[in-house]
């Protein structure tokens, strides 16, 4: 490691030497915090989605210190040891570029419920919560690291990436584990929930250089990527017997594992080529090959993407755009699959994964009319070829074949999918102080692959912006979406689909007198879907047109400042985030299905409120007090409820 | 790595070392592609004006302390001084030759407007009127200079989402600001905010992702330059960007979940939900969208009924992919 470490020195130096007599010049800035900051929680830790919950000392510094041609800058917030970012900039002229980072936040996660007991419990229990009560959060901590070398006085750039992403902690494993079609017929379904630690590493090397060659530049790039999983990477228990109502069991009864967590690893090629950014017309590529493989079962995918752009101004006020994605994915998972019981083992075929080749192509035209009117008009095509299989092609399930059971072989899924959308937009500045901006798409989906793509679209959004003097801003908008699929396929055959997405926005800033400010804004969000929905009712299919879902949400806060002298200032701040929703299916079925009404109602109530206090003692001396209380009530399982306070004192020095 | 991309690796290795060898003899001639000329003319600034200096603008008005301080410790900074090697550039390289605005200024003039309590100004109309040029002519500005010299994190940038809609380098950049001339990662979704208010909204829904609490950034998954993908992803798609983080997603998988992995924003909406995980509808009806639910038969208890019809992904708890077969020796995704 050391070698490593002279030996990059060694060679920056060297890049480093042809500026090192430059005349210095020195300057050195910084702004540090330190204080203590409490927590409690009450309740669920939901309210505090991202917090750990244990007091601590904080401390926040930001240090630029530059004795030229070097520059360092160094930025530091810790909150805690779990939930912090750091930052460290070097740079010595434009020949060495150094940047690390290192990040750690804490994630609260829920623990789900599966639901209230039935009031007469069977004998084979439904569900089960190994570990209830139990806590499950992660850490997750991010580390990048970046060093460019350029040769002086020429643009040749090597650069060096890494990147690191561990996630470690406790998490909710939710299975399956009884076979809900036993021989007993009825109350077969074992569904478990148990703790699971988990240790997941993901960690990218990249390396490449780029030139610049005279009419164009070229970059050239390999990246490497792996992902371990430690921890609990699988998990087994014991399986009761899976039976078939006509093949009779199928699977012996014994320890079987599930869950795994496989080691991923990849690695890609790429070279980007592009001309001058500042000529009439400009041309930017990127090839890119690559392949994935599945460290634990084998399953590969290589792939090649390619990326073109080119930009042309033909007049001051007319731009046109052309962009061409290709995106080529050739999936190799394996032939057969075994699965090792602790009694039996047992060898499937697997039907081949889909491979998969799209285009996308776009045109885009913007004209500048006038200095107040910008118009633009874009259309797109994209076609995706899948290699799906010999429609309603079977195979063999069991390698030997035991019980005569056949799988698909292919997927029911649309060989080719064709999408063209159109889109416009306006941008006008009605007055100095007033702009408006009104964007509409139109698009289309011939053979949609999946029941949930429409096969027309259209997308319309409007926005207000209006800052009649320094003191007042106001921004309205408002965005639609509309969906329709006429022809649902297998199987929701003959089915249909209209779904409806609304977005409101507003806000307005005021300042009041020279010490103060007001900001309120308000958003609404409406998601809304009429579907055709199929229950399978006692072996016949019955479908259910126009089942709605829908859920609505309301976020509105008001944030005010005010400085009671020079050297105090206070704010307050209020949000609540209304949300509520439901699915509801009726006539023949509803009676049997119990049980969607609880898990598909929502109704949430989120406030956050906020108050603080700056204090300047001295010009670059201040102390800052903040207090947030979070509550999060949710109306239909209350076992996530609960409220967060925190308060953060700090004291600042500047220079 | 297999052998052939170790071949492809060389292969591109010696290529670029061939371009470096012309790209050094072409480097002082090369031009852009049929340069805008028109723009050109509105960078220029007044052909009837000289340059200047520097000195007789920063350094001359007591007004421009804070700004020439910050500029001198910006890269830009550094490159005030010949010494350095690097390409020179002055506050007349962006805001044109200043001969013209500062003509009436003497030194005695500008002691006595001092002196007065008054800030000296320059006739700032002689300048290249900045604020109002087009954005891709304010654009120009700065690729006038960042460009031939191989800096790819503007690769994608003249067709990306941004310059199409016609914002421009200094909507984000601050030259005068010092340092690195952008916002610090855990300051870029302020800025983000002021043009995307209804990405702002989303992440105040109950699901979203930790910008609010400063823990991820935009730029995690943005690049503001453009990138490959649409929604100036960072990475070649959505499914590369997504699985930065959440790579034990990624696959690949002996069973896939068909062809619905590689594009996660079917399912999940990124910024923010409503609904738990970030899911764009709320299980079941997500997955009933394109399945079949499970059978009802007469006999059955209705807590059996209500493990069909709740969380699809309590049973179905590897949807993204898995290896292991289900008990029925198929791929559905409950082992």
């Amino acid at each position: 490691m050391k070698k490593n470490l002279f030996i990059i020195g060694f060679v920056m130096m060297l890049w480093a030497s042809p500026v090192l007599a430059q005349q210095a010049l020195e300057s050195n800035d910084g702004d540090i915090k330190v204080g203590y900051r409490w927590i409690s929680l009450d309740g669920s830790a939901r309210s505090g989605e991202y917090e750990y919950f244990q007091k601590s000392d904080a401390l926040s510094a930001v240090i630029e210190w530059d004795r030229l041609p070097h520059r360092f800058m160094l930025e530091y917030h810790s909150l805690n040891e779990k939930d912090f970012f750091k930052s460290l900039d070097y740079s010595f002229s434009d020949i060495v570029v150094f940047n690390a980072t290192s990040r750690k936040l804490f994630h609260n996660l829920d623990h789900y419920s599966f639901g209230a007991p039935d009031p007469t419990p069977l004998a084979s229990p439904l569900f089960v919560d190994n570990n209830q009560g139990d806590p499950y959060s992660t850490e997750n901590t991010f580390n990048t690291f970046f060093l460019r070398l350029k040769t002086p006085n020429f643009p040749f750039h090597f650069y060096a990436e890494a990147r690191s992403f561990e996630k470690e902690g406790t998490v909710q494993q939710r299975f399956l584990r009884g076979y809900f079609q036993s021989a007993a017929g009825v109350g077969a379904i074992d569904k478990l929930s148990q703790s699971r630690e988990i240790d997941w590493r993901t960690n990218e090397v990249k390396a490449g250089a780029n030139c610049h060659l005279g009419p164009v530049e070229l970059d050239y790039s390999h990246t490497e990527k792996r992902f371990e999983a430690n921890g609990d990477k699988v998990l087994y228990d014991l399986y009761p017997a899976a039976y078939d109502s006509t093949y009779g069991t199928i699977r012996a009864s014994g320890t079987y594992p599930h869950n795994l967590v496989p080691d991923l690893e990849s690695s890609s090629d790429t070279v980007k080529i592009h001309t001058s950014h500042t000529g009439r017309i400009v041309a930017a590529a990127t090839y890119t090959t690559g392949e994935k493989e599945n460290r634990d079962s084998g399953a590969r995918t290589d792939y090649w993407n390619a990326a073109g752009d080119l930009t042309i101004t033909p007049l001051k006020n007319l731009v046109v755009f052309f962009k061409y994605r290709h995106y080529d994915l050739t999936a190799e998972n394996p032939d057969t699959v075994t699965i090792i019981g602790s009694t039996n083992t047992y060898t499937y075929n697997v039907r081949d994964s889909i491979s998969s080749q799209k285009d996308i192509m776009t045109g885009t035209m913007r004209y500048r009319v006038t200095d107040r009117l910008t118009l633009k008009g874009e259309y797109s095509v994209e076609k995706i070829q899948r290699e799906v299989g010999t429609a309603g092609a079977t195979m063999i399930l069991e390698v030997p074949d035991v019980t005569g059971r056949t799988t698909l072989a292919s997927w029911e899924v649309a060989p080719e999918t064709t999408k063209s959308a159109a889109k416009f937009s306006a941008t006008y500045r009605i007055m100095k102080k007033l702009s408006a901006r009104a964007d509409y798409s139109h698009s289309e989906i011939d053979n949609p692959a999946y029941n949930f793509d429409p096969d027309k679209s259209d997308a319309a959004k409007v926005s207000l912006t209006w800052t009649p003097t320094q003191r007042l801003s106001a921004l309205v908008s408002y965005s639609g979406l509309r969906e329709r699929r006429d022809d649902l396929e297998s199987p929701l055959a003959g089915g249909d689909r209209e779904t409806a997405r609304d977005q409101a926005l507003g806000s307005v800033t005021v300042l009041v007198g020279k010490r103060s400010s007001i900001t309120t804004s308000y958003a609404y969000f409406r998601n809304q879907a009429d579907h055709t929905v199929t229950f399978d009712l006692a072996g016949t299919s019955t479908p259910e047109p126009g089942v709605p879902y829908d859920d609505v949400a309301h976020v509105g806060s008001v944030l005010l400042t005010h400085a009671l002298s020079d050297a105090i200032t206070v704010m307050a701040e209020a949000t609540r985030s209304y949300s509520r929703g439901s699915f509801r299916n009726s006539g023949s079925v509803s009676a049997d299905t119990l049980g969607l009404a609880e898990f598909s109602d929502l109704k949430v109530v989120e406030d956050i409120y906020a108050a603080g206090v700056e204090i300047a003692f001295a010009k670059d001396i201040g102390t800052e007090f903040r207090y947030q209380y979070r509550e999060y009530n949710d109306k239909v399982d209350s076992s996530n409820d609960g409220t967060t306070q925190i308060v953060l004192a700090t004291m600042s020095v500047k220079w | 790595m297999g052998r052939t991309a170790k071949l492809k690796g060389w292969a591109m290795l010696a290529l670029l070392a061939v371009g470096i060898a012309a790209g050094c003899a072409a480097l002082k001639e090369s031009r852009p592609i049929l340069p805008i000329k028109e723009y050109e003319k509105m960078i220029a600034g007044r052909l009837d004006a000289d340059y200047i200096g520097t000195d007789n603008c920063l350094k001359a008005c007591h007004v421009h302390d804070k700004n020439r301080r910050d500029f001198d410790l910006s890269t830009m900074g550094a490159q005030l001084s010949r010494e350095s090697g690097l390409p020179l550039v002055n506050c007349e390289s962006c805001h044109g030759p200043g001969s013209l605005a500062v003509e009436d200024l003497t030194p005695e003039k500008v002691r006595a407007v001092e002196a007065a309590g008054k800030k000296p100004a320059c006739d700032y109309k002689t300048f290249v009127d900045i604020k109002n040029l087009p954005a891709q002519a304010k654009s120009l500005i700065c690729l006038k200079c960042h460009t031939a010299n191989a800096t790819f994190n503007l690769h994608n940038w003249n067709a990306s989402t941004h310059s199409i809609a016609e914002v421009a380098c200094s909507d984000c950049h601050n030259i005068h600001a010092g340092h690195n001339l952008k916002v610090r990662p855990r300051d870029t979704a302020e800025l983000c905010y002021k043009c995307h208010q209804d990405v702002k909204a989303a992440f105040s829904l109950p699901n979203h992702h930790p910008v609010p609490e400063k823990k991820i950034f935009c730029i995690d998954c943005h690049d503001t330059h453009g990138g490959p993908a649409e929604k100036n992803l960072r990475r070649e798609t959505v499914k590369a960007t997504c699985t930065q983080c959440h790579a034990e997603k990624e696959g690949p998988f002996v069973f896939e979940h068909a062809d619905n992995s590689e594009e996660c924003t079917k399912c999940h909406t990124p910024h923010g939900s409503v609904n738990n995980n970030l899911l764009v509808l709320r299980e079941p009806f997500l997955c009933l969208q394109c399945h079949s639910s499970h059978r009802i038969s007469a006999g059955m208890s209705a807590e059996s009924k209500q493990a069909f019809y709740t969380r699809c992904t309590d049973c179905h708890s590897q949807i993204h992919g898995t290896d292991l077969p289900s008990p029925s020796g198929q791929g559905r995704f409950i082992q």
